[in-house]
């Protein structure tokens, strides 16, 4: 049965490729388990003989790594709120208002959208230093607290709502903040979901203005952590790895629980 | 039934909690601050006693940041006369007065004039709230487990020393989280392995830019802020003026409209228009670190970019390393394909390939560097197995960008699989199968109907694609810091290293326009290729 033999090869190839995807993970979790001259063989052993456990004490006691966890939790903690915040009132009005300057502003959204972060990079520090900010957690957060992207994410979704159960509350006499609140936001939320995982993301992963506007060790992110201990521990590549597993393992968790979002992201910005 | 859940009795009882939670809060907070003083006290102690009886180290006491521009000084000697090689151990010594957590402390040996002799120690205090905001949930947290634990061991353990017991929960917490004194051994054991080992030319620590003071920004950056807010109110006014006359429900609405988009509006402002502008005014001065005065040059540093052979190595780089994006489109079309198949497991399997997209770049960039390693990499190793030559990935100028371009591969496949997949599945079933009725195979299926319907999916990720790769940064601070011999040197590298290594503003701003530039005209070509006009609300 051809058909047959051909879905066979098919299934066996997808799962080839998804494989060949994750090896880079598997190896990273299996050198962090070896011991730090036991990697240093030829040909490299595949699994580690016993494995070691206390590669990830050691290697996360080093530098204050609970520290840069709690950093980068509370980083995205306020730029995931103020960009779903700031993202649903300016997409929703965007996408519902017709106003005075709306032109203007349809245009400078977009704009913004096309300025890469690293072409403002220079006078963003400059300003946070003119604030007194500079490698302050405020200095930190605020670069990254409107998102423009998630603006004409959350403009798209709202599009795709019907008005007429606002437009009801209207009628019945709520204003128009009492309506953002009462009916708009809560049948939003998927996209807000969607959105804010989006933003957790990021700005787990953001390394160069952190690493910019922080310079003492008790600010640091955990991106910025480890990227200073791997100069730290150079040669060792079994704390590196322990390292890496562990500034993995948040975002990790976080993307499989809601991977089904992810998908629906992308396609809902990446196709507009 | 809900409203019986909130009783008064209830109110007080979270009431209470929340005052005894409050008055807990601040003792804490007290007798933490009181064990750092402790600690720093010990700690001047100790630097003393291994000068002699007779030395008296100097503590001064300052707060951070305003004190870290007054030390920058010493700091900076002290970091100029140690050398590369010395220059780890120096910033260990930091991580290890560091090492106790959320410490409110830093010291910093001071070095005499022909810097040799340590001559004492400048002591730098955080902001109070700094150092205990985020330790105090932590601390509520852990409080009753660690006051029983407190209560059983950890007195007795050291009776001699007379700290209130809150000190010992504390350091019992530190103890638990970083592990004062392990980390103390650990990390000395690990210094003196890592001075022995010579350091490969990337794994030097980097030189700490911050340590350096920006001068005379302040009032300019306030001017600036100025700037953005009579711009916006000038923006709005415009806007109010040049609509015709409105009706009241009109003016209505823009009212509230203009108050939904006030939060992105001033964000936008300050954060985005007005750096723009400022990038712009700044690449015409001379804005560098020795030089205080500023004047007005032109376009000379853009002239001196165009003249300058590191700005087209790093522009012809950074334009070869974009060519991976055709390549990862190829390969994630094809992906997109297999995994469109209708069978069981499939989202698992998604998610796989996708993974590598959300994960932090220099987690990526790290474990890449060790599958390349030259002699105990995976990468080479399997090579080998199929009879080829080792290559060292990363220290040969010839493959470094190469190397570079398959790690972004692997990382954009994932997200450009899921947008094909989405044009895949957005097909009509019915047009492959009148395609299959009128007898084209699979191949035909493909040129005929999929690839042209997906033209528009393909082009918008190859422009998208094209612009971030135009702005790799991570993988290379990470992996190869612009070499081998500057063969990976790409532009934003480039604004970094000029702007935070050599602290030319100024020529650092003129190259951030240049990149603007680029990718401004790219999505401009974009727009036009996709042939999208842009819609408005309505």
């Amino acid at each position: 049965m051809p058909a047959r033999g051909r879905r066979v090869g098919g299934a066996v190839a997808a799962v080839a490729v998804a494989t060949v995807m994750v090896v880079p993970f598997l190896w990273m979790v299996s050198t962090a388990l070896m011991g730090e001259f036991e990697v240093l063989q030829y040909p490299p052993p595949m699994l580690p003989a016993t494995p070691r456990w206390a590669n990830f004490r050691d290697a996360l006691t080093t530098l204050p790594f609970a520290r840069f966890f709690a950093n980068s939790l509370i980083v995205a903690a306020f730029t995931v709120t103020a960009q779903v915040m700031a993202g649903a009132l300016g997409g929703y009005a965007l996408a519902r208002f017709r106003f005075a300057g709306q032109r203007a502003v349809f245009a400078l959204y977009l704009g913004a959208l096309m300025i890469p972060g690293v072409v403002l990079l220079i006078p963003r520090f400059l300003i946070v230093d003119a604030l007194g900010a500079v490698d302050t957690m405020a200095g930190l957060v605020s670069a990254e607290l409107v998102s423009f992207w998630g603006i004409f994410m959350m403009r798209q979704f709202f599009v795709s709502l019907p008005r007429e159960l606002e437009d009801a509350a209207r009628l019945d006499g709520a204003g128009e903040w009492a309506v953002f609140w009462r009916i708009v936001l809560p049948s939003a939320v998927p996209g807000l979901a969607t959105f804010a995982l989006f933003a957790f993301i990021d700005s787990w992963k953001s390394l160069l203005w952190p690493l910019v506007v922080t310079r003492s060790m008790s600010l640091r992110t955990v991106e910025v952590g480890i990227a200073s201990f791997h100069g730290l521990y150079y040669a060792n590549w079994p704390y590196q790895m322990a390292a890496a597993v562990t500034a993995l393992v948040p975002v990790l968790v976080v993307f499989l629980l809601t991977q089904r979002h992810f998908t629906r992201g992308v396609q809902l910005t990446g196709l507009r | 039934m809900t409203t019986d859940f909130v009783t008064p009795a209830r109110r007080v009882a979270v009431a209470v909690c929340l005052v005894w939670g409050l008055v807990v809060g601040a003792l804490v907070v007290r007798t933490w601050i009181r064990a750092e003083d402790a600690l720093a006290a010990q700690e001047g102690r100790s630097v003393a006693a291994s000068f002699g009886p007779d030395f008296q180290p100097t503590r001064l006491p300052v707060r951070t940041p305003v004190a870290a521009g007054r030390v920058a000084n010493v700091v900076r000697t002290m970091e100029r006369q140690i050398g590369p090689a010395a220059n780890r151990i120096a910033e260990s010594e930091r991580t290890l007065s560091l090492g106790r957590l959320w410490s409110r402390y830093v010291s910093v040996p001071v070095k005499d004039a022909d810097e040799w002799d340590v001559v004492g120690a400048v002591v730098l205090r955080a902001d109070w709230w700094r150092g205990v905001a985020i330790p105090l949930a932590v601390v509520l947290a852990t409080l009753l487990v660690a006051a029983t634990l407190g209560r059983r061991g950890v007195v007795r353990a050291s009776e001699d020393v007379s700290t209130p017991p809150y000190f010992l929960v504390a350091d019992a917490i530190a103890t638990l989280t970083v592990g004062t004194t392990g980390a103390l051994v650990l990390a000395s054991r690990r210094l003196t392995e890592a001075a022995a080992i010579l350091p490969p030319p990337s794994a030097q620590v980097r030189f700490d830019p911050l340590s350096l003071p920006m001068p005379g920004t302040r009032t300019l950056g306030v001017l600036l802020l100025g700037w953005c807010f009579a711009a916006a109110c000038a923006l709005f006014l415009c806007a109010w003026m040049a609509s015709p006359r409105r009706s009241v429900a009109e003016r209505r609405e823009s009212a509230t409209a203009w108050s939904f988009l006030a939060p992105s509006g001033v964000h936008l402002l300050v954060f985005t228009l007005g750096p723009l502008l400022f990038t712009a005014w700044l690449s015409l001065h001379p804005w560098d670190l020795l030089e205080t005065s500023r004047p007005f040059i032109g376009l000379t540093n853009y002239r001196e970019l165009l003249s300058d052979p590191q700005f087209w190595n790093a522009l012809r780089n950074t334009a070869l390393y974009t060519l991976y994006v055709p390549v990862t489109m190829v390969l994630a079309l094809g992906a997109a394909m297999l995994l469109n198949q209708p069978l069981r497991g499939m989202r698992v399997l998604r998610a796989m390939v996708f993974l590598p997209t959300v994960v932090s770049y220099v987690a990526i960039a790290m474990v890449w560097q060790w599958i390349y390693h030259a002699d105990y990499g995976l990468l080479n190793y399997l090579i080998r197995l199929v009879g080829g030559t080792g290559v060292d990935w990363l220290g040969n100028p010839a493959t470094a960008l190469v190397a570079l371009m398959i790690v972004s591969a692997w990382v954009q496949l994932g997200y450009q699989m899921i947008v094909y997949l989405a044009g895949l599945q957005g097909i009509p079933e019915t047009l492959l199968e009148a395609a299959r009725l009128d007898g084209a195979n699979a191949w035909h299926r493909f040129t005929q109907v999929t690839w042209p319907l997906l033209r528009p999916v393909s082009l918008y990720l190859l422009v998208t694609g094209i612009i971030w790769s135009f702005q790799v940064f991570a993988l290379v601070y990470v992996m190869t810091e612009g070499g081998p011999a500057r063969s990976t040197d790409v532009l934003v590298f480039q604004i970094y290293q000029q702007a935070w290594e050599f602290r030319r503003l100024g020529y650092a701003s003129a190259l951030s326009w240049v990149l603007f530039a680029i990718l401004l005209g790219l999505t401009l070509l974009q727009w036009r290729l996709l042939n999208r006009k842009v819609e408005y609300a309505g």
